[in-house]
């Protein structure tokens, strides 16, 4: 039912923009492309690479969200919270602002954004066997996100203006930024990432009795953890190198099909992320779509907005 | 059947500064269809003797076998299905049931998705109408009374089908009628299933009115005491305490 009502939005969405297109002139831009029709060109180089990036990113954002409130037993934990966006935009920054051209390419980029995430990831595991609470533990991941933004800030005041204006329009989260041929790198990372999760789905579900009820149960709690960072930091930084730092959904979502599919059963939950992520992000691209005659809003700010006051619920609610 | 050879159970230089033996054991046989305790005083070891049956640390010398198998040689998950272990206090996770619960035993066995067979199944069924746990199957683990939990989770070790298991304290949360009949269940599972069970405890009269063999860990000694039923509660309790 998710999947259908993903598949008609997205269709939906591709039709929104500057101007309306129909939908014979959509299925022609993907499949069928004609350079010399506009809104054919329109739809291959802007519409579909937006919509697609969409599902992709909160896709891929939910499922990371998923594996950190599995592995640090927190109903609060996400890529952004814990910090390991910003492990990301810390690399990004230094690749883009700094005379290191070792990133420089696309998948430089990526891969900046990805050794960024594993390592914010480490750091948070390193400290969550030191840290037994669970409230102290996001407030490092705060603590670890602000530090990583004062290093961004000390980069920017250094950098050149022309590349400062890239990244801070990079910061802003976007999905415009990625063109049709970078699409195939995305998919490729995200669906490997997601593919990674899914071969982890039994030891997540016993990771839910604890470290030892979990290893007593043939689980080898270490390797385990480890591979979890790596799939959270693959999905979370190829999502930061092309869209930017984008908040609260891989925290949201995960909550909410928890709360829809109650179970906890990983199998279900991974679906579930991944249809309800790629949904929610396609329903912000389609309200920015709206109201863009009006006001542009930053993706980043239309997540915050949905996905801060549901933060606050779930503490009510679970703390 | 489980066996003991010249154990000296403590901590290595690994886990604490110096190496520190807590006990020694003689050569001890555990068969199938035994109930056993294993008291002592606070400290006295009873934790670490059970983290190193299960293999969480090693033990400072001897040798522990089970089914005249080494048990350092074993994988993972073929110690999963000889042993299996309930913790003193689970409190529950959201939106995992009784059945999911349970059914969490047959991971050893099943495959990367774990999906259940069909005998997987009905082993998790046999388990359920066993323990008379039919009627909150589908109940959400934290909302169960502490009691209903406890025996839930030994229902998750039952369908591990494992010939030992081992429970922590599995009495110190619940009240009076829960401890007695948790250990009645015990008692039950271990005559018919003819499985050894372990447990850990501190309420010593319980012990001994329902357990088939006491082991206890003498902190003057530094020994492992073995007694058998009948007891003799008196010299037990003055050896030890």
């Amino acid at each position: 039912m998710l999947f259908v009502l993903l598949i008609s939005l997205v269709l939906f969405d591709l039709t929104l923009g500057s101007f309306s297109i129909g939908f014979s002139d959509i299925f022609n831009g993907i499949f069928n492309y004609d350079s010399s029709s506009t809104a054919e060109l329109t739809v291959r180089v802007f519409r579909f690479p937006r919509v697609i990036t969409a599902v992709l990113a909160g896709g891929a954002l939910s499922i990371a969200g998923l594996l950190m409130q599995t592995l640090f037993q927190n109903p609060l934990a996400g890529p952004y919270v814990l910090g390991i966006n910003s492990g990301s935009s810390l690399l990004v920054a230094i690749s883009t602002m700094s005379s290191f051209y070792i990133f420089g390419s696309d998948l430089g980029i990526v891969a900046a954004a990805m050794i960024g995430a594993f390592g914010a990831g480490l750091f948070i595991l390193f400290c969550s066997v030191y840290v037994k609470s669970k409230v102290s533990l996001l407030l490092i991941g705060i603590m670890f996100g602000s530090f990583a933004g004062a290093l961004v800030s000390v980069i920017q005041a250094y950098a050149d203006p022309n590349n400062l204006k890239t990244f801070m329009l990079w910061s802003f989260g976007s999905l415009q930024g990625v063109e049709f041929n970078q699409l195939g790198i995305l998919t490729i990372v995200v669906v490997f990432g997601a593919l990674l999760s899914v071969v982890l789905v039994k030891p997540l579900n016993l990771l839910l009795l604890g470290d030892k009820s979990a290893a007593l149960l043939g689980v080898n709690v270490k390797t385990i953890r480890f591979l979890i960072i790596c799939a959270t930091a693959i999905l979370t930084g190829v999502v930061t190198a092309f869209c930017g730092p984008i908040a609260f959904v891989g925290l949201v979502v995960p909550n909410m099909v928890k709360m829809i599919y109650k179970t906890t059963n990983h199998y279900h939950l991974l679906i579930g992320s991944l249809l309800g992520g790629a949904l929610l992000i396609v329903i912000c691209d389609i309200t920015m779509q709206l109201i863009s005659p009006f006001m542009n809003l930053p993706l980043n700010a239309l997540t915050a907005l949905v996905g801060a006051p549901v933060v606050m619920w779930i503490i009510m609610k679970k703390f | 059947m489980l066996k003991f050879q010249d154990l000296h159970i403590g901590f290595s230089k690994a886990k604490r500064k110096e190496e520190r033996i807590l006990f020694t054991s003689e050569n001890l046989t555990f068969n199938p269809g035994e109930f056993v305790a294993v008291i002592g005083p606070n400290g006295s070891g009873k934790t670490t003797l059970f983290n190193t049956i299960l293999g969480e640390q090693n033990p400072l010398a001897g040798e522990i076998s089970i089914e005249d198998k080494n048990w350092k040689n074993l994988t993972r998950t073929e110690k999963a299905k000889h042993l299996s272990f309930v913790p003193s206090k689970f409190s529950g996770v959201d939106h995992l049931s009784v059945y999911d619960l349970v059914s969490m035993g047959r991971a050893p066995y099943t495959n990367m998705l774990n999906k259940l067979t069909e005998e997987d199944e009905s082993i998790v069924q046999k388990v359920i109408n066993q323990l008379g746990l039919s009627d909150f199957v589908n109940e959400n683990t934290i909302s169960l009374s502490d009691g209903e939990r406890q025996i839930a989770m030994i229902g998750k070790a039952l369908a591990q089908e494992a010939g030992i298991m081992i429970l922590d304290e599995p009495t110190a949360f619940l009240d009076y009628n829960n401890r007695r009949k948790v250990l009645q269940l015990l008692k039950e599972i271990a005559e018919k299933n003819n499985q050894i069970i372990f447990i850990s405890s501190h309420d010593l009269d319980l012990c001994f009115e329902y357990c088939s063999r006491v082991v206890a860990i003498d902190t003057s000694s530094n020994e492992l005491l073995n007694f058998y039923s009948p007891f003799n509660k008196e010299e037990i309790i003055n050896k030890v305490f």
